[in-house]
């Protein structure tokens, strides 16, 4: 678990002391140590392979060692460096940061983790990509993850993300679900301070700022987004585009008149951070370029003077953008489970009334504050949230996922409203205000995550993924070679088993139709040997000729199999929590044990697993 | 500070008193947790269920029970009938008791529009033993006494402490028959749907002969069987109580 901890924080240190070599600024060091390991790893990985453990243990050693040098270089140049590290008025900040670290911890521990735990998860997404993740760390590597697992029937982003987990498993020789325990922590609190230094360095008030913080860490949009408590691809572009801009921002603040070669290669961290993002996700990344573009174009003079009007101007798109989702969305990925994501209005208002309950009522004095302000800064930022929440809402399926780096604007447009709503009050009466405001937000948190985690509560824990499961895979790990064996079971035990085992699977929860329809032939009036038949006849693109053939009859299995048809050929529906067997399922089971060509391998009240001779 | 500050403030901290109010009306949680079993509210009845299944253990319905009165006899909420239903009364405990304290009870109610309501009081009286108490708050008649239906898991079979196996006339089959037989319980078959008096204790078996739940029999008038719906009826004296209890053990 201390291993985890450790390996958790190194996801983010190491490629951040490694992009400390060439850059200061936080985010633009990170984003270039992340695309430093990223390119290393998938290069070695292609011409040298099996080097993958000897890169990670150079690059680590490299960036360690150089990052205590530069320090030691700075002590011995600078000799009150110490006595100005931890004055007074450098400590500010830290100790508000310190502070969001309590309640992020409370908050997190004591309220999303109650009943999750160690190493239990939340998070459905994260074991697609810890399938990944397994792959590569196992010496495999490609640019895009479906050439590496059937897991993924569309390439969304590079391996960039999975590269990371992997190399954080193979310098710990750590499980990634462990591993995944401790590093939403750290994202969940990342996202807290990105919102306390954006609203810092917009607002200058540190009043704004914390509330800022706290706001970001009750806020958690429990469909499609996810922001704050999920660790996936897009969040984590969101985030770092965040701290992007934040960077940006404080660009602008410095007025110092350069050169041109200088404002060249000023532009370079920039330039790589945002190729970082595009590879983290590459609609989300997208999204990142382009708000950082519209900033910089909103600084031109011709749109500066009328910022107001911009506003304005956006605000009604929006409201014009929202009414077009009475007349239903639209698709333009054609895959088959994207109906399910062209939410419309009434959808919409519901998601937004669980995220938010009815505090969104304090954009508009936020909106009215910023108009009426002389802060340029915070109008561009207005301008900005307006626009990409019009995109998140636009009548598209997925578009809502724009809204994972829309949130971090729109909530400090909220924020703002918060204080200006109290502007006019004694500091007293104005504090009292905000932290009933923060109650609020708490109040409305507690339920958000109370009805997101009511669902998937089993044997007094609550998560997607159950103590037996964990057993099974580990058996099966030690048992199979996972080069050698393919496991058959619902998309949802496939899902979860290739992820923990590291043993492949026919597509996880993204099994083929054809597969599918395999396994829906599969019912109590057939005889096992079609049974084995239909088994046998499920396809693979990674299986090899001789795989020992692995099928799991688990509670969810029989679950799956009780949906409809229609239901079971849908991407959209999983058994999304763990399932004992139920007596009814016993006669079928008992029919394949009494079958020569099947044999039980492992089994508790969960699951049976037969190989199949 | 003026009195337009103060009465801008109370706006403000009634906003945000709305804000709250809001989300925990809105909150309907998929389940209520008490010990091993869930209880799952839908709109037109709740289930019982076990925690780490999806398997119905029992289904109960004001549209299943039933009234008698002046020799008439008749759901006491009938289709298209109710304005509310599946709601737990107070939306605050709702909140509270859904998952931050071990609770042990749980209410739903029923509300008809031609004046009847009924509330349910699911309450664990013991680790495996469930008491649930209908309150009649609202009626429109004098109601003599109250059917009190349970809808028992689809293929499970209705037996009693004496090892019979209770079936229906027009549902009997030789296949029935012959699964009473391998399982060497008696076949009873009921002409009326009506159980033997007897009958102290209804063991529902699933087809491999495990038992799913016990029911008593003692305080009930009479208990009938329908096999097509699975529903078991204990028709209970009401005299001038409002409510009425069944005990049922898993």
């Amino acid at each position: 678990m201390i291993t985890d901890l450790f390996a958790a924080a190194c996801f983010y240190i190491l490629p951040l002391l490694t992009g400390r070599i060439f850059f200061k600024p936080i985010a633009y060091s990170f984003a270039t140590g992340m695309l430093i390991w990223y390119l290393a790893l998938l290069i070695s990985g292609i011409y040298f392979p099996g080097s993958f453990d000897n890169v990670i243990i150079l690059l680590t050693g490299i960036s360690v060692l150089l990052f205590f040098l530069r320090i030691i270089r700075d002590i011995i140049k600078d000799r009150n460096l110490l006595t100005h590290a931890f004055s007074l008025n450098s400590l500010i900040t830290p100790s508000f940061i310190l502070l969001l670290t309590v309640f992020s911890f409370f908050s997190y521990f004591f309220v999303w983790k109650l009943f999750t735990p160690y190493p239990m998860q939340l998070n459905w997404d994260i074991y697609e990509h810890i399938t990944v993740a397994n792959i590569i760390a196992s010496g495999q590597t490609s640019f895009l993850p479906s050439f590496l697992t059937d897991t993924f029937t569309f390439n969304g982003y590079t391996t960039l993300f999975h590269t990371a987990l992997a190399a954080q498993k193979s310098l710990f020789q750590t499980d990634l679900l462990g591993f995944y325990w401790w590093v939403e922590y750290w994202h969940y609190l990342l996202t807290i301070v990105a919102s306390f230094l954006l609203a810092k360095n917009i607002f200058k008030k540190t009043e704004i700022s914390l509330l800022a913080g706290v706001v970001s860490g009750l806020v958690y949009e429990s469909s499609m987004v996810y922001s704050n408590l999920f660790l996936i691809p897009q969040t984590m572009t969101a985030l770092l585009g965040i701290f992007i801009l934040r960077e940006v921002i404080i660009s602008k603040e410095d007025h110092t008149d350069k050169p041109f070669f200088k404002k060249i290669t000023g532009a370079i961290p920039l330039i790589i951070s945002l190729i970082t993002a595009l590879f983290l996700h590459f609609v989300i990344g997208f999204a990142v370029i382009c708000t950082v573009i519209a900033f910089k174009i909103l600084d031109k003079e011709i749109f500066t003077k009328h910022l107001n009007k911009i506003s304005l101007f956006f605000v009604f798109i929006l409201i014009g953008t929202l009414s077009l989702q009475f007349f239903g969305g639209i698709d333009l990925t054609g895959r088959e489970e994207a109906n399910y994501f062209n939410l419309g209005l009434v959808k919409i208002a519901a998601l937004f009334s669980d995220w938010y309950g009815l505090t969104l009522i304090f954009l508009v004095p936020g909106i009215i504050g910023i108009l009426k302000s002389h802060n340029i800064t915070s109008k561009k930022i207005l301008v900005l949230a307006l626009i990409t929440a019009t995109v998140s809402l636009a009548p598209f399926a997925y578009f809502l996922k724009y809204y994972t780096l829309s949130r971090y604007l729109v909530n400090t447009v909220l924020v703002f409203g918060i204080f200006y709503a109290v502007r006019n009050f004694s500091v007293p009466v104005r504090y009292l205000y905000e932290t009933l405001t923060v109650l609020v937000f708490t109040a409305v948190f507690f339920i958000n995550v109370n009805t997101y985690q009511n669902f998937l509560f089993f044997s007094n824990v609550i998560s997607h993924i159950s103590d037996k499961e964990l057993d099974t895979s580990k058996w099966l790990r030690a048992n199979y070679n996972k080069d050698n064996t393919l496991i058959v079971s619902d998309p949802g035990t496939q899902y979860i088993l290739e992820a923990s085992s590291e043993i492949n699977t026919p597509g996880g929860a993204y099994m083929s139709l054809p597969n599918r329809n395999k396994l829906i032939n599969i019912n109590d009036g057939i005889s096992p040997e079609i049974i084995e038949l239909n088994l046998k006849e499920i396809k693979d693109r990674f299986k090899k000729d001789n795989a020992h053939l692995i099928f799991v009859a688990s509670g969810r299995y029989f679950a799956w199999q009780k949906l409809t048809d229609s239901e079971k050929k849908s991407f959209y529906f999983n058994i999304w929590s763990p399932r004992v067997i139920e007596q009814t399922d016993v006669p079928f089971l008992t029919r394949l044990a009494a079958d020569s060509s099947f044999k039980i391998i492992y089994q508790n009240n969960e699951m049976v697993i037969f190989e199949i001779l | 500070m003026s009195l337009k500050k103060v009465l801008y403030l109370t706006v403000l901290f009634l906003i945000s008193l709305g804000i709250i109010s809001f989300s925990l009306f809105r909150y309907k949680p998929f389940a209520y947790y008490i010990g091993n079993f869930s209880v799952q509210p839908g709109a037109y009845s709740f289930s019982i269920n076990r925690n780490d299944s999806s398997e119905q253990l029992v289904r109960i319905s004001p549209f299943d029970d039933y009234f008698y009165w002046n020799n008439t006899k008749d759901h006491p909420i009938s289709s298209a009938d109710f304005k509310s239903s599946g709601d737990i009364t107070n939306v605050f405990s709702k909140f509270l008791n859904g998952r931050l304290i071990n609770r042990t009870r749980v209410s739903w109610f029923m509300e008809s529009n031609n004046g009847t309501r009924i509330k349910y009081d699911i309450e664990n009286i013991s680790p495996s033993e469930f008491e649930i108490t209908r309150t009649f708050e609202k009626t429109n008649d004098k109601i003599d006494a109250v059917g009190q239906s349970v809808i028992i898991c689809p293929d499970c079979l209705v037996t009693d402490n004496k090892s019979r196996v209770f079936f229906t006339t027009e549902l009997l089959t030789a296949e029935k028959l012959e699964t009473a037989n391998q399982m060497n319980l008696s076949p009873l078959v009921l002409s009326n749907n009506i159980l033997p008096n007897d009958v102290e204790k209804i063991v529902i078996l699933d087809k491999n002969k495990n038992p799913k739940m016990t029911l008593s029999t003692q305080g009930h008038i009479e208990v009938s069987f329908d096999e097509k719906w699975q529903l078991l009826e204990f028709k209970t004296w009401l005299g001038n109580q409002s409510s009425v209890s069944q005990t049922i053990s898993f």
